[in-house]
């Protein structure tokens, strides 16, 4: 016997003295409390429904109108199934990763294996994450708050981390600043496409407050997996100067172009 | 559904007429306006549209929906900063008309249902409007808030006690 026989019997006033029934209240308290007092409240719940009045819907002029203008280039990438939305977007992927090691650094054989597996796995595998969120579709349960925000803290926070650890070899560079510019440029480049991307493959409206920023979190990673294979030298204070705010820059001016996107966007509404 | 994947327009009327009063009802529970409520059956509605491709054919649309009402809903509340609880004290009185008994009658008992569905916590009330005024069976109610069903099993018997407290003191039971 499930709940919903077990609602009919109690709404019938039927007996529940029989095995089964006795056997599933047993297991189970909301039965039991549906069922307690002679079922006077199963049946008021089940005579409230028509008491409560019928809200408004939507006009259906008013939908069909929206669903209109979803047929843009923006419409169709988030329209796609949800597969294809994922081959897109680790197709995008590979663009840092092609471009850097095209432009590979010249110690790429020396530096140490395992730290360059763990830096790159560490990008890559918070970028997943990010885009993991902005991609699962709407009609799944949403995994809790708390998870996301952990993943955006750490996804900025890890580059930081990286950048100030021990250097592997120390390495010199002729002008400092200027070498970190190259850098922050290069590794924003890369990140860019990444972020337009799978910003376009999104589904989600406005809603989660910083929601918004994870594409500009996972293109930053992006961008910076490139720079990873991309740049030698393995100062802390370059890093700190080039690499890392990347992950801050970024998704800040990403957040912000939102914003005005989006308080346009309800001001053409209203 | 497929006939509406398949690029059939009148399939998504058809699809608007059987469920947005069922999800309609679900979503103004939850929140404080028809404006608001009318806003998120059709945000509900835009986002279907936008997930149609990855609809596989026989599968149940209604948790579907449901689900991405109560993901939009929960945007709505984060958004608002806060779940909206009334206590129960606070919760609007029942509505008073001079119209014949049966109606006056009807009118409390809604007022009355009103007030202690306001009483609850909102993961409570949701189980409540899904299960009991939606027709959604309880497994589907878990797989909708992405929750276990003895989770929703253990949400319902508290809102059972929560709501048979309310309605005793307003003795309505």
């Amino acid at each position: 016997m499930d709940c919903a026989q077990l609602r009919q019997i109690v709404l019938s006033g039927g007996d529940l003295a029989t095995v089964e029934a006795r056997s599933h209240l047993a297991e189970c308290p909301a039965c039991r409390e549906l069922a307690a007092d002679g079922g006077d409240l199963a049946r008021f719940l089940a005579s409230a429904g028509s008491a409560l009045p019928a809200p408004s819907l939507p006009s259906i002029q008013d939908l069909e109108g929206q669903l209109a203008g979803e047929k843009g280039l923006r419409g169709r990438l988030a329209a796609l199934p949800t597969a294809t939305r994922w081959l897109l977007t680790c197709a995008v992927f590979f663009v840092p990763v092609i471009v850097g090691l095209a432009r590979h650094r010249p110690d790429i054989a020396d530096y140490p294996p395992a730290r360059m597996a763990i830096e790159l796995s560490a990008f890559i595998g918070l970028a997943f994450a990010a885009c993991w969120f902005w991609l699962r579709p709407v009609y799944r349960p949403r995994p809790s708050d708390r998870i996301f925000f952990v993943l955006l803290g750490v996804g900025f926070f890890v580059p930081w981390l990286i950048a100030v650890l021990p250097p592997a070899y120390p390495s010199a560079t002729a002008n400092a600043l200027r070498s970190a510019a190259a850098c922050f440029f290069f590794g924003s480049a890369l990140a860019l496409p990444i972020v337009a991307m799978v910003a376009g493959l999104g589904r989600r409206g406005r809603g989660l407050a910083g929601f918004a920023l994870l594409p500009a979190v996972a293109g930053s990673l992006a961008g910076l997996v490139g720079l990873e294979l991309h740049c030698p030298i393995t100062s802390p204070a370059h890093l700190l100067a080039g690499h890392a705010p990347i992950a801050l820059v970024l998704p800040a001016v990403w957040l912000l172009a939102t914003k005005i996107y989006w308080s346009q966007s309800e001001r053409r509404r209203t | 559904m497929t006939a509406y994947v398949a690029g059939d327009q009148n399939a998504f009327r058809e699809l608007f007429a059987r469920y947005a009063p069922l999800l309609a009802r679900a979503v103004r529970a939850q929140v404080s306006s028809d404006d608001e409520s009318r806003d998120l059956v059709q945000q509900t509605f835009l986002q279907l549209h936008r997930a149609r491709h990855d609809y596989r054919r026989g599968e149940p649309l209604r948790p579907w929906l449901f689900t991405i009402a109560y993901n939009l809903i929960r945007d709505r509340w984060r958004a608002q900063g806060r779940r909206r609880e009334v206590p129960l004290e606070q919760a609007p009185p029942p509505v008073e008309t001079t119209t014949p008994a049966d109606t006056l009658q009807e009118h409390r008992r809604a007022a009355s249902v009103r007030a202690a569905l306001e009483a609850l916590s909102a993961d409570q009330r949701m189980v409540i409007e899904l299960h009991w005024f939606a027709g959604v069976p309880l497994p589907e109610v878990a797989a909708t808030l992405g929750v276990s069903l003895s989770a929703v099993k253990v949400r319902a018997h508290r809102a059972y006690e929560r709501l048979r407290a309310n309605l005793h003191l307003r003795n309505e039971v």
